[in-house]
Parts: structure tokens; C-alpha cells; sequence
């Protein structure tokens, strides 16, 4: 592969991000000295949504390996790039760990759960003491990272012997190891929303939390691998082989994502709605009252309708030049769902957030775009020695 | 009928075609030249042919956006008539009035869904002019044979340049080229 090419756009934009990132990250720093509990929160918070691309990608990249097609195989370095951060993820999570363990001096900085005293006062946290204890956080984390980074590293390592020697053995390798990993993939992200996510409000359990929180990795996914793959298109080798067809299916995925979205956000409220019931709907009371109640209104307009409206047409979808505004529009629209199901359980009233609870996000995602950058452009950006490679060989790219 | 525009004397030109190659190359070159109203059949979907000749707005999409949209409105204005006005009823304690809409977005949704089907579904099949028992193409002698081994274009006497259509299939290397009777 030629490794002379470079990529202006991709350069620039890893400029941005590193800067961003750096800025972001000492702020935070400074914050943590002036309020301890308030960087948690804010850490917890922007760990979150950075964490939302890796965990995309990793079970992007295995639905693509099961069923195959040119649009997976176009973008495959993307989701491979993106999911070999988790290991680095791993890393980040220490600090709230260290918090449950009440290494920052004090207990329960993060999660109610994790203090002592409050668990004394309240027989319903108390009762859900066998799941809820950090000595078990710890163990699940540790069972989470090695889930989701074994199954990156493993499917990176394969893909790029694939590269080196055509083995045709490898893509089915791939293949099975994929089918068992969304099982695994998508049992250790549902907990792990349940532990790290959920567990905030101790008293309040959905079932669909998991899920939720997957569907909109799998959208900010997406609309961030669009956003990326406009930055390569214009350079060997994409411009050669990725064709206006694997844009549309990005697109249209991208469309369906909107719509599961909105049908999952919706399920899980209409249910609780119906119910009426007090072990449940404080949850949503938070949400939509103290100015919260706005930011629900925002998503249902500017996260489902507005997008879903403009995704219609064909035209848009084919187009990377009117796909990408939609692509960072939804990002954006990610991070502001994350506020609405995440803060609320920090900030009684939206004029509460913290200026920590903007840097924390802005800092982590930018210093992960920049390391992410890195490895993509450690690699070839197609493998061509892929059997799916043959659709867009044959095609060859005329966007 | 008097309203009825005087039919052209026969439906078009047919020119069959020995290979796939062959028939797209005929569509490419009758396209560039400024042929509009023509056909092509094949025993399988080629997908070239497709994009230079196939339907680009067919109509489809807007019909089921607009009954999508009155499905999902009708049904929440049913629902709105049963349980504010005609028979208001107590559930649970909740509301009688717009504050209640959770309740009715399933079906407002569904009703959307099976709307949009069904214009997709008869609009489809209304607008490619179907059931339709008869076409003049099948009076080609040998026509049957689209659906086996042969390929055909045919260029309807409605097109502006149909004076010249039997000549360009011959030079397009069509193998034998008949006119189409109505």
C-alpha cells in the first residue's frame, strides 16, 4: 500500500481533536482540585459518551463480519481503529473504580450505593447488596474490559493477517468468533450500563437501559465513521473502490438507527408511562421537570424528527456532502441524550450543570479521536484481501 | 371515448438482442442519442440498464409519505374522538385531555405504518398500470423468449425520434427487428 498518501482533512481534524482534548483534560484537572465529587460526576459523564464509538464500532464491525456486503468492508479499518481503543478505555475506568473503593477519601462519591452509611439507612439499596458492592463493580468491569478489547484485539490481529497472507480461513474464522461475540458483546454492555449507568438512581431498574444506551452507540457510530470516511474518499485507495452504493448504505442505516432510537426512547417510557407505578416513574419525574423537561422535548424534535424527515430522501443519504452535516448534527444530538439520561441524577434543574460536565465530554472524546486517528492511519485503510472486497472491486469507486 | 388522443398506428419498434453486453450497449447508445420512451426486457435484472432507462421518480415515495401521514393522523384523531369526547373514561387517574397522548402514539404509529403500505403496495401496483391481461410486446413473434435466453428494446411510437428507432436497432446490432402491433 502506498504510504506516501496522506490525508489532509484526517491530519487537520486530529490537530483539532488533540488540542480540544488537551484543553478539555486540564480543565477537568483543575476542576477535580476545586470540587472532587463534581469531577466524577462530570468524569463518569464524558467517559460515557467517548465510550459510545468504541463499543459502536467493536459491534458494528461484528454484525459486518456475520453478514457480510460492501458497505462494512469499506469502513472495516474505521470500526477496527475505533474498537482497539478499548484497552485504553480500560485504563480510563480506574478512577471510577477508585471512587466506589473510596480511594478519593470519601465513600459513595459517585454511586450511593458504594457508601456504607447510606446502605445502612436504606433497606431497599441494602437488599440489592450481593450486585451492588464495589468489591463485585470491580470483578464485572474486569469481565466487561476483557469481553469487549478480547474480541478487538483478536478480530484487528486476524484482519490484519489477512492483509499479509490471503488466508480465505481467516474470514470464517472471523465470522464465528463474531456470531458469538454480539451474544457476548451485548450481555456485557447491558450490564455494564446497568452497573455504571442505571445504578445512579440504586432504587430504579428498566430493562431496556441496556438497550438504549447500545442503539445510540450504534447511531453516534455511524454518524462518526460518515464523518471520517469523508475525510479518506478523496485519497487512494478509497476514492477507488468506495462508490456512491456503500454511502447510501450508510445512509440508510443511519435512517434506521434514527427510528430504533426514537422506538426504543419511546418503549421504554410509554411502559413506565402505563404503569404508573412509584417504584418506576421517579425516574422520568426528574427528567421532565427544572428545565429537563426541555431537553426531552429537544431530542423527541431535533434527535428523531428533524433527522428522520431530512433522511428520507435518497439523495441525501447518497450524497457524503448533505449526509455529513447530518452525521455531526447527530453527534451532537448524542451527547445532549447522554446529558438527558445521565446529569439529571447529578443536577436537580438543567441551570445546574456544571462547566466540568462540558469539558469532561469534549476533553475525553477529543484525546480519543486523536489516538484513534493514530492507529487508523497506522494501517491500510482497506483490506483488500477480504472476499466482501470483490463487490467493490468490480464495481470500483465513482462517487 | 371522443376525449381520446388518436392511438399511433403501431405500439413501437422491438429489437432483439443475442447478449446482455449487447442490449445494454443498444440502451446506452438509444439514450445518448435522445431516446426517451423505450423499454428493455431481459431474462435476469441488469442492473446498467436500470440506471440510464429505469423509472427515476416513480411517484412511489410521495404517495406513502402522504398516506403515512394521514394513517398516523387519522389514527390519532380516532382515538382523540373516543376517549375525550365520545366516552370519556377514567383510567387509572389520568388525564381526559391532550396531556394523555402517550397513551395514543402506538396506534397513531401503526395506523402511520399500515397506511404507507398499502399506498406503497396499490400505488405500486396502480401506477405500473396493473392488472393489465394484455400487452402489445407479446405480439413479437418469439417475445416469450425474454424470460430464457433473449434480449430485447423497444422503442415506443410515442417517442419524438420514433422515425428513425427501426433504423438505429439495426445499426445497434440488434439480430432481428420487428414492428410492434397494438
Amino acid at each position: 500500500m502506498n504510504q506516501s498518501v496522506t490525508y489532509p482533512k484526517l491530519n487537520q481534524f486530529q490537530t483539532v481533536s488533540l488540542i480540544v482534548g488537551i484543553i478539555g483534560v486540564v480543565l477537568l484537572g483543575l476542576g477535580a482540585m476545586l470540587d472532587i465529587e463534581q469531577f466524577f460526576r462530570s468524569y463518569l459523564f464524558g467517559y460515557l459518551f467517548a465510550l459510545s464509538i468504541p463499543l459502536g464500532s467493536l459491534v458494528w464491525m461484528m454484525i459486518h463480519h456475520v453478514t457480510g456486503g460492501g458497505w462494512g468492508v469499506a469502513v472495516r479499518r474505521i470500526f477496527e481503529s475505533s474498537a482497539m481503543t478499548l484497552p485504553i478505555m480500560a485504563l480510563l475506568f480506574i478512577p471510577v473504580i477508585l471512587a466506589t473503593w473510596g480511594g478519593f477519601g470519601e465513600q459513595g462519591l459517585l454511586y450511593e450505593w458504594s457508601s456504607p452509611e447510606i446502605v445502612e439507612g436504606d433497606p431497599i439499596i441494602a437488599h440489592k447488596q450481593l450486585y451492588m458492592n464495589p468489591q463485585a463493580f470491580l470483578i464485572r468491569a474486569i469481565i466487561y474490559f476483557v469481553i469487549w478489547a478480547g474480541l478487538a484485539l483478536l478480530l484487528r490481529s486476524w484482519s490484519l493477517s489477512q492483509d499479509r497472507t490471503g488466508n480465505p480461513a481467516l474470514a470464517t474464522r472471523m465470522r464465528g468468533l463474531s456470531g458469538v461475540g454480539i451474544v457476548l458483546f451485548v450481555l456485557a454492555t447491558t450490564f455494564a450500563m446497568f452497573d455504571w449507568g442505571m445504578s445512579l438512581d440504586p432504587h430504579w431498574f428498566s430493562s431496556m437501559y441496556g438497550v438504549l444506551y447500545m442503539i445510540g452507540d450504534g447511531l453516534i457510530t455511524l454518524a462518526f465513521t460518515v464523518t471520517i470516511l469523508s475525510m479518506l474518499i478523496n485519497h487512494e485507495p478509497l476514492s477507488e473502490y468506495v462508490s456512491t452504493k456503500e454511502i447510501h448504505d450508510l445512509g440508510k442505516l443511519m435512517f434506521g438507527f434514527t427510528v430504533l432510537w426514537a422506538y426504543v426512547s419511546y418503549g421504554q417510557y410509554i411502559i413506565i408511562w402505563s404503569g404508573d407505578v412509584a417504584e418506576f416513574t421517579p425516574w422520568y419525574a426528574h427528567r421532565t421537570q427544572n428545565g429537563w423537561q426541555w431537553v426531552a422535548v429537544t431530542l423527541m424534535g431535533l434527535h428523531f424528527f428533524l433527522p428522520f424527515l431530512v433522511l428520507l430522501s435518497r439523495k441525501i443519504k447518497q450524497n457524503l456532502r448533505t449526509l455529513v452535516p447530518i452525521a455531526i448534527w447527530m453527534i451532537v444530538m448524542r451527547l445532549i441524550d447522554m446529558s438527558w439520561l445521565i446529569l439529571p441524577e447529578f443536577h436537580e434543574s438543567v441551570a445546574g450543570i456544571h462547566w466540568m460536565d462540558i469539558a469532561a465530554p469534549l476533553g475525553m472524546a477529543g484525546i480519543w479521536c486523536a489516538i484513534f486517528i493514530w492507529i487508523l492511519k497506522s494501517r491500510p485503510l482497506l483490506p483488500m484481501n477480504d472476499p466482501n472486497m470483490e463487490a467493490l472491486i468490480l464495481r470500483g469507486g465513482h462517487h | 371515448m371522443a376525449t381520446m388522443k388518436a392511438q399511433p398506428a403501431v405500439y413501437g419498434i422491438m429489437g432483439e438482442f443475442d447478449s446482455p453486453e449487447a442490449l445494454t450497449k443498444a440502451v446506452h447508445r438509444a439514450h445518448k442519442l435522445g431516446y426517451r420512451k423505450m423499454d428493455a426486457f431481459s431474462p435476469f435484472p441488469i442492473e446498467e440498464i436500470n440506471e440510464t432507462i429505469g423509472p427515476h421518480d416513480t411517484g412511489v415515495p410521495r404517495l406513502v409519505l402522504i398516506f403515512g401521514l394521514l394513517g398516523a393522523a387519522g389514527g390519532f384523531i380516532l382515538q382523540s374522538i373516543a376517549a375525550w369526547i365520545d366516552y370519556p373514561i377514567n383510567i387509572g387517574g389520568r388525564a381526559l385531555n391532550i396531556i394523555a397522548w402517550p397513551a395514543f402514539i402506538p396506534i397513531t404509529f401503526e395506523a402511520g405504518v399500515l397506511s404507507a403500505a398499502f399506498a406503497a403496495t396499490f400505488g405500486m401496483i396502480g401506477l405500473n398500470g396493473l392488472p393489465s391481461p394484455y400487452h402489445p410486446v407479446f405480439n413479437v413473434p418469439g417475445f416469450d423468449r425474454a424470460s430464457q435466453d433473449a434480449f430485447f428494446l423497444c422503442i415506443e411510437a410515442t417517442d419524438p425520434m420514433f422515425g428513425g428507432a427501426s433504423g438505429f436497432l439495426r445499426q445497434a446490432g440488434a439480430v432481428r427487428v420487428s414492428v410492434v402491433e397494438h
